[in-house]
């Protein structure tokens, strides 16, 4: 049972399909067209800086709306008895078989102008262009990627034993010092992993601010797709700014919590 | 539970299901756009008989399988080795496998695609089920590994120990205690693996090669005209499963003695849904083309206007494989002929049909592997390109009769001036669409869609050429041969139009124009003719300058392997009969003059569909332009955007 053996097809594997692949965008990324070494395509690349790092705030903004949200709503349902937790859980887990590209398109429905929400709030009084815009693109994100966050923060929560919390309420502490002292120390793995798993698929995805977002929204991860297909320098230049960028933000987060969070 | 808390949990609810039921509801509208028209249950009839729509499910559900299990096996494996590691090369280990997770979809996909297209042109194999099943192996094994590990960390070894101890050999010994005690971290893996690969776009999308479709991937090919209602019944069906599957073993659980422990119930569960979903979704895949597949015995050979020796040649060597746009064929929905299903019938010739988005995707197909099309229908300027890179073949025009029937003025064109290699399909003009509500006066030239009054709610194409030739012909130069200069005199051109512009769209121009939303926009003028059906407010003008006339061909290419069949079945598809349920379906212009004459007298005498010959005079069909520049023209149009 001490064996280190049958992890070897898996180690190979991964040297195949995830180092391999990510030397060559390297490669791309450092050539030109005929393979000579070259600048170029970064230079190219920084010129989409302002995509860059509009996409960055946007993932960044969507993420904390993300926690901001989940963080109550995960705290309800672990306080829960089991058989609840186990129907919200599932609640939020059914929008994700969900094809995704079809929710978007049901958003495009509602927001659009004389559409339902659009009618209700010009109903009292107010009128504002719900779509094609950067709150649109927001939105859409929160959206997506919500169940990403409030799994592994419930998941974590539901294992907060009841007794740390009566013993607090036992020796004085009110509401706010119990969240504070006991529930939210408790809790950071969790939201590490959550903050990592919507920050990375929102600032890199592509689509979602094609039908959601105005002239200026487009997204780094649409800029990576439309170059790609004529220009596979730039497209991996562009790529690996953004997997390096990423990973930066990572690890400043990992730095706030332990580096086991990632599995939580 | 606090009211207070009911209430936020049931506002999250309504926000996550709100788009689900909107939907759903839209599976039962009776039309195809977005406006409710009435109930219908006929795109769920409609759905069944959808081949395209059934092979793409299957495909997802067999690439889902099949990965989750592999990765299962591959990452547990890997979990059991990797927890023997020490130190160093442990840490190095799983960073490995995590960097893998972390990374965006989109590096993932593309890096994938680089390393696929290198390694196909070294060991001759091209993109398909193979290197998504790989790719998708890959992105769910770490997945495995990160709910295996921590369960093995928790494990005591001592009771492996305690059963070799009792007399277990060791392969026993793994089996009944270790992997036991894994079970539930195996089984979250393997469910996680299986969500994951399901719902997989972008991965999928970069490494799926041309011809292999999941459903993702199929519901984002029609988001290039629109998607169809039956992918609304198809996600309301998967919904509905779903939830009752979920219903059952929560209903189940509550029944179950409450002495099983905590730690079997998650994964007994897993495997539940997991294997209630397969069952119900593959019986109900299997039975539809099964049904689809029936009838296909009859078959009367005499007659059909072919030579016999050919039509017998091309059933030995067996199906065709056609490769066309998504949406461009008269598909049996809504009472219209399955033009494929005719073929079929008529020759006993099977046809593989997969469909693309965009002509330089066929390009990059037919140019950079050995495909196996035998039809494939590119637009002009692709045509002209294929000819010139000897990727289509010369036809034998005696086994296409039909020929005949083409107009003359479609006969010998700029992209194929002797006409020995291609027969044109459809036609038209990119136009201009309008609404008479809020545009007083009927357009009339290019330069409205840069005017002032129509502030914000101006549409233009999110796609370079065509977004440039339109500025190009306002600039004065030819949208046909220009140089990188020309290209930014266009470029600034795009700019000033660009504050006044709600929005670069291709198919999103649907919905924005059915729906009241926009004023204004460029679009091709078929698809103009479906949104004035959907909305009697629009109208429709073409520009006083000219406009971009496309024609798409059909042609086969040189790695054809049945080329006969190939023939039959352009010579088929240029038919007055079929040319006309084609047109009728697609709203495009015929070039068929038999077709054209069949055709109702108001959409003949259309000039916006059929153009008088003296505008036609005016207009161009788009050349091939050299790869640097259109490269240059991409880049700039994407910096316009950013």
């Amino acid at each position: 049972m001490r064996l280190r053996r049958p992890s070897i097809p898996y180690i190979m594997w991964m040297v195949i399909f995830t180092i391999i692949p990510i030397f060559l965008i390297g490669f791309y990324a450092f050539t030109d067209r005929n393979g000579n070494f070259s600048l170029t395509a970064f230079q190219k690349a920084f010129g989409y800086m302002n995509v860059f790092t509009s996409s960055l705030w946007i993932a960044l903004i969507s993420t904390v709306i993300c926690l901001v949200i989940a963080y109550p709503l995960s705290y309800i349902i672990s306080r829960q008895k089991e058989s609840t937790q186990n129907i919200i859980t599932m609640l939020i887990m059914i929008p994700m078989w969900m094809n995704f590209l079809l929710r978007i398109y049901a958003w495009v429905m509602l927001l659009q102008d004389n559409g339902p929400i659009d009618t209700m709030l010009s109903f009292l009084g107010i009128n504002v262009s719900l779509l094609h815009n950067r709150g649109a693109v927001i939105l859409g994100m929160v959206y997506e990627y919500l169940p990403f966050m409030v799994l592994p923060l419930y998941t974590v929560m539901s294992k907060i034993d009841n007794r740390l919390i009566e013993a607090a309420q036992d020796l004085g502490a009110n509401k706010g010092k119990i969240m504070l002292k006991i529930i939210f120390p408790l809790s950071v793995p969790g939201i590490i992993s959550g903050i990592t798993m919507v920050f990375v698929p929102t600032a890199s995805t592509f689509l979602v601010s094609q039908y959601l977002g105005g002239t200026n929204d487009i997204m780094i991860g649409d800029i990576i797709d439309r170059i790609f297909w004529s220009d596979q320098n730039t497209g991996s230049a562009i790529a690996l700014i953004l997997m390096v960028s990423i990973f930066a933000f990572l690890v400043i987060l990992n730095f706030f919590g332990d580096e086991e969070a990632i599995s939580a | 539970m606090k009211k207070s808390h009911k209430l936020y949990t049931a506002l999250i609810f309504l926000f996550m299901y709100l788009p689900i039921f909107v939907l759903i509801l839209f599976s039962f509208n009776d039309g195809k756009t977005t406006v409710w028209k009435g109930f219908t249950l006929n795109w769920y009839v409609d759905l069944f008989k959808d081949k395209l729509i059934m092979n793409s499910l299957w495909n997802t559900l067999l690439i889902a399988i099949l990965a989750s299990c592999i990765a299962t096996v591959l990452g547990t494996a890997a979990a059991i080795g990797i927890n023997n590691f020490r130190g160093k090369k442990r840490v190095l280990i799983q960073n490995v496998s995590n960097i893998s997770i972390l990374t965006p979809d989109v590096v993932t996909g593309v890096s994938l695609m680089l390393m696929f297209t290198i390694a196909g042109v070294a060991f001759h194999f091209q993109m398909g089920f193979w290197t998504v099943l790989l790719a998708h192996i890959s992105f769910c094994t770490p997945y495995v590994v990160l709910s295996v590990l921590p369960r093995l960390k928790r494990m005591d070894y001592s009771i492996y120990e305690a059963a070799l101890d009792l007399g277990c050999n060791q392969f026993q010994a793994f089996y009944k205690v270790v992997l036991h005690e894994l079970m539930p971290g195996i089984f979250t893996g393997f469910l996680m693996s299986f969500t994951y690969s399901l719902d997989d776009f972008v991965i999928t999308y970069f490494t799926r090669g041309s011809s292999f479709q999941t459903l993702p991937v199929q519901i984002y090919t029609m988001t290039h005209q629109r998607i169809s209602p039956k992918i609304n019944a198809l996600s309301a069906l998967m919904f509905v499963v779903i939830v009752i599957v979920m219903l059952v073993i929560n209903f189940k659980d509550k029944g179950k003695d409450k002495e099983i422990t905590k730690e079997s119930k998650p994964y007994k569960k897993y495997i539940a849904i997991a294997l209630a979903l397969i069952i119900v979704v593959s019986g109900v895949v299997s039975i539809a083309t099964c049904n689809s597949l029936d009838g296909n015995e009859n078959t009367q050979t005499d007659n059909l206007g072919v030579n016999p020796l050919v039509l017998q040649r091309a059933v030995e060597k067996g199906s065709i494989n056609v490769y066309n746009w998504g949406e461009y064929i008269s598909d049996g929905s809504e009472d219209y002929v399955n033009v494929i299903e005719e073929f079929e019938k008529t020759y006993n010739i099977k046809v593989n049909y997969s469909t693309y988005e965009t002509n330089e995707q066929l390009y990059n197909i037919l140019s950079t592997t050995n495909s196996a099309y035998d039809v494939v229908i590119p637009s002009d300027y692709m045509v002209e390109k294929l000819i010139k890179e000897n990727l289509v073949q010369k036809l034998d025009f005696s086994n296409i009769p039909n020929f005949d029937g083409i107009m003359e003025s479609f006969k010998n064109l700029d992209y194929d001036p002797t006409n020995e290699y291609s027969v044109p399909y459809q036609w038209g003009v990119v136009g201009m669409v309008y609404n008479k509500k809020m545009i007083k006066n009927k357009p009339t030239s290019w330069n409205d869609l840069w005017n002032e009054d129509n502030k914000g709610s101006i549409l233009q194409f999110n796609n370079s050429r065509d977004a440039y030739a339109i500025a190009m012909q306002l600039v004065g130069v030819d949208p046909n041969s220009f140089t990188k200069e020309d290209i930014d005199k266009a470029t600034e051109k795009l700019k000033e139009q660009k504050p006044l512009i709600k929005k670069y769209v291709m198919d999103q121009v649907f919905m924005e124009m059915e729906n009241n939303q926009s004023a204004i926009a460029p679009y091709y003028a078929g698809d103009i003719i479906t949104m004035m059906d959907n909305n009697p407010d629009l109208g429709c003008a073409l520009p006083k300058e000219g406009s971009n006339l496309y024609v798409d061909a059909m042609c086969v290419p040189t790695s054809a392997q049945n080329k006969e069949g190939a023939e039959l079945f352009i010579n088929f598809m240029t038919s007055a009969e079929i040319s006309k349920a084609n047109t009728d379906y697609i709203c495009y212009a015929t070039p068929v003059q038999g077709a054209y004459d069949m055709l109702d007298k108001e959409v003949r005498e259309d000039k916006f569909i059929y153009p008088t010959e003296e505008y036609l005079s005016k207009c161009y069909t788009f050349k091939d332009v050299d790869s640097q520049l259109y490269a240059y023209m991409q880049e700039q149009f994407v910096k316009l955007m950013s």
